[in-house]
């Protein structure tokens, strides 16, 4: 069945750096490195192929990258511009087909099987989209093509930038082809499985390949039968679309690194408010509240509370993020984000919901979705949402006394 | 301090007063287990604050004292023991709390560090309140109502059975607001004023494991904020749930033009069966003069079941859905044959009920049905 699949992979190359290069044409051809300020405690978040002959790779301090390159063009990420670029990228590739799963703003997996009879062989396909992200978007992507997902990503990290893999479709092919690459390649192998692996003699996948069933079931548990799997090239997964969401989640990146928990607490407040609403205008309700948060290292860690009764109202998500907010020892965090996941559009009736103000919140929180959807999201605030100094809203400033 | 025991004795005792130490605390205070020699008796005691356990070990000693042992290393040492005579030395380091516990059996010599306490202080609370009960009968009550109970920590004062006590009836209650379940026993006692405590799951669930003998006490402090359970060698003393429980009975319907009569295994398996071809576990079932269906589907992977099973039923035919779990789990506790199930309206709680009610006990099982939304 995987075989016959034809599964791309988009990888934008340098994405953020790509288009702050786009918008400025003097970074052009220069080292232009995304990230904190030079001095300041921080990390690299994308570096420009000229950036990257000087050693310099996403994720190093910053203050490292200024002594390797002092030269470069050092600039902070301005996440909304790349948040709009990354929404046109995934309305060009669902010009090509309808079931793209985004993996993160600037990569997403793209099931283009059938599509011969439109964007022709599937080399003339990635071409296609190649070509059309060059032409719309000024940047460019690197694809790779294969039976399926995972083969595909590691596909499309073999030629970059702007490169276009095939991968085999015959099944020795596709074993030859991986054999060599090490197994750190695959998913989930870690460092921790890849050291368990070393002691094992297994530094290629083709080593691993050799492995009996029985053998990687006995040091890898579970995990055991998929790496079984996928060094083989075997991985069934489908690509999951948008349209059958499994979670609902925003996030924000501060402009520099809070410490400042009542500022965590306004931001959790407004990304439910964001989350609730969506969740409300999908008809849906989720049981799990997720809170996320990255620290400067731009590492991301996440907690999760699983609720009895499925919700999307804000006020019951604030809550629970709260709670999970209450276990984030960190002293200052990059980004946070809130998440539904667990989501259903079937609701379990609550024998108590008249008593405990349930129904009085859904009501209230409905009644605040009319009003926004009439007048603007802005129009209706609480309190807590007005940060000291806001100008007001003329129509609160005059009900001002009846601000909570 | 010197005492002789065997290890299955003291394992006994151990296994029981570890019940109350919470698996992950980080409070050292809360990790030992507590021995205390007096009066040529064992006493041993663990907490977690909330709770209690205290139980008795029969010893050989002149000795008194009290000291602390990590419990997690006693109970795995006494696990990894065959029974055999065992004798604890314990010896206090000097100028200091901390000592060494020797323990020696048959074939070996075993050293683990322990802390010297002061006396435990007794309880000065007073249980005004205290009732004699049938093990069996208490914990089939438990049984019966503990599955109901909420995990939510947003809804405290359902995290734990409601029990209502007046003239000769106990009365259990738990809800977790998407099913209720109300059980009713008679008791010895007579209580003229109804009590009304609220005990947390995870005490019954602790009972459940320490009730051995044939009757126990149940006690209840005059403040009505702790309540104690003791058995033959063993005491449970617990915190109780002090938030308002919701008034339960304002939700239990009282009319149903809706009327099926089962057999409880044939809905059980069917739901059992059917509910596994479902994607988030709900099924609907649809009642139409002498035949119920149980139908499921997984719209994503395109799985889909049905099954038909004979019934009795009296008035309009009805369709409504279910989390399957929820279903499973009410059959589950009714113990008899023949059930009664109760329906209004697709929105509205639908009962399940033994057929014949026993003589000693009355039970409902309420559960609310899922809204689907197409």
């Amino acid at each position: 069945m995987s075989l016959r699949r034809v599964i791309f992979h988009v990888d934008m190359d340098a994405f953020y750096a790509a288009i702050e290069q786009r918008e400025n044409p003097s970074y052009r051809g220069k080292p232009v490195i995304v990230g904190a300020k030079p001095g300041k405690r921080g990390v690299v978040s994308t570096a420009s192929y000229e950036a990257r002959t000087f050693g310099i790779h996403s994720a190093m301090p910053i203050n490292e990258a200024y002594s390797r390159c002092p030269g470069g063009i050092f600039v902070q990420p301005q996440m909304a511009l790349y948040d709009q670029v990354s929404r046109q990228i995934f309305d060009l590739f669902e010009k090509f087909t309808p079931l793209v799963e985004p993996v993160s703003v600037d990569e997403a997996f793209l099931d283009m099987s059938g599509t011969e009879k439109l964007f022709g062989p599937m080399d003339l396909a990635a071409k296609r989209i190649s070509d059309a992200l060059k032409r719309e978007q000024n940047l460019t992507g690197s694809i790779g093509v294969a039976p399926n997902k995972f083969l595909a990503k590691i596909a499309s990290d073999c030629n970059k930038p702007d490169g276009i893999t095939i991968v085999p479709f015959e099944r020795q092919a596709v074993l030859e082809w991986l054999a060599p690459m090490h197994v750190n390649r695959i998913w989930g192998v870690g460092k921790k499985s890849a050291v368990v692996l070393q002691t094992l003699g297994i530094y290629t996948i083709g080593d691993l390949q050799q492995v009996p069933h029985d053998i990687l079931i006995r040091h890898f548990g579970k995990v055991g039968n998929s790496l079984f799997s996928l060094c083989r090239g075997i991985d069934d997964r489908l690509v999951e679309t948008g349209d059958a969401a499994k979670s609902i989640s925003r996030e924000t990146t501060f402009n520099r690194d809070s410490s400042d928990r009542l500022q965590w607490r306004q931001v959790v407040y407004e990304l439910a408010q964001d989350v609730a609403l969506r969740a409300r205008q999908s008809n849906v309700k989720g049981a799990t509240i997720v809170l996320t948060w990255r620290l400067s290292d731009f590492s991301r860690h996440s907690k999760r509370i699983t609720i009895t009764q499925p919700t999307n109202l804000a006020r019951i998500i604030f809550e629970h993020a709260l709670v999970l907010m209450g276990s984030v020892h960190e002293r200052a965090l990059r980004l946070i984000g809130v998440g539904l996941t667990g989501l259903t559009n079937e609701v379990q009736e609550d024998l108590f919901s008249g008593s405990d103000g349930q129904q009085r919140l859904e009501v209230s929180e409905v009644t605040a979705d009319t009003i926004r959807s009439r007048f603007g999201f802005e129009s209706l605030k609480k309190g807590r949402e007005i940060k000291p100094g806001e100008k007001l809203p003329l129509r609160m400033k005059k009900e001002n006394s009846n601000i909570e | 301090m010197l005492f002789t025991t065997t290890i299955r004795q003291i394992q006994d005792a151990v296994g029981k007063v570890s019940l109350a130490i919470p698996v992950k605390t980080i409070d050292p205070r809360y990790d030992n287990v507590h021995l205390s020699l007096e009066d040529g008796t064992l006493t041993l005691f663990a907490t977690d604050g909330e709770i209690s356990v205290t139980a008795q070990c029969g010893v050989e000693t002149t000795d008194t004292g009290n000291i602390g042992i990590k419990a997690k290393t006693l109970q795995e040492f006494l696990r990894s023991m065959y029974d055999t005579s065992v004798s604890f030395t314990i010896n206090r380091q000097e100028i200091s709390d901390h000592g060494m516990v020797s323990i020696s059996t048959d074939k070996g010599r075993y050293t683990i560090p322990c802390l010297f306490e002061n006396k435990q202080e007794k309880s000065i609370k007073i249980y005004d309140i205290t009732l004699q009960l049938k093990t069996d009968e208490l914990l089939d009550l438990v049984q019966k109502t503990i599955f109901a109970c909420s995990v939510d920590g947003m809804r405290p004062s359902m995290m734990g059975v409601l029990f209502e006590i007046q003239d000769t009836t106990i009365t259990g209650v738990a809800t977790d607001g998407h099913r209720l379940v109300r059980c009713r026993k008679p008791i010895q006692e007579q209580i003229h004023e109804k009590q009304k405590i609220v005990v947390p799951a995870r005490v019954l669930s602790i009972l459940q494991k320490l009730a051995q003998s044939e009757t126990l006490t149940m006690s209840i402090d005059e403040d009505r904020r702790s309540v104690k359970f003791s058995m033959e060698n063993v005491v449970l003393e617990a915190a109780l749930i002090v938030e308002p429980y919701p008034n339960y009975e304002a939700v239990i319907p009282v009319e149903h033009d809706k009327l099926m009569h089962a057999q409880r295994t044939d809905i059980y398996d069917s739901v059992r069966r059917v509910g596994r071809f479902s994607s988030i576990g709900d099924i609907k079932i649809e009642v139409n003069g002498a035949v119920t269906k149980i139908m499921a589907e997984n719209t994503n992977e395109g799985e889909s079941a049905q099954e038909e099973l004979p019934c009795t039923f009296t008035g309009e035919p009805i369709v409504i859905g279910f989390n399957a779990k929820f279903i499973e789990a009410a059959l589950a506790h009714i113990d008899d044959k023949e059930i009664v199930i109760e329906m209004k309206s697709p929105t509205t709680a639908v009962i399940f009920k033994p057929a014949e009610p026993q003589e000693q006990e009355e039970l409902i099982i309420l559960v609310m049905p899922v809204r689907i939304n197409n």
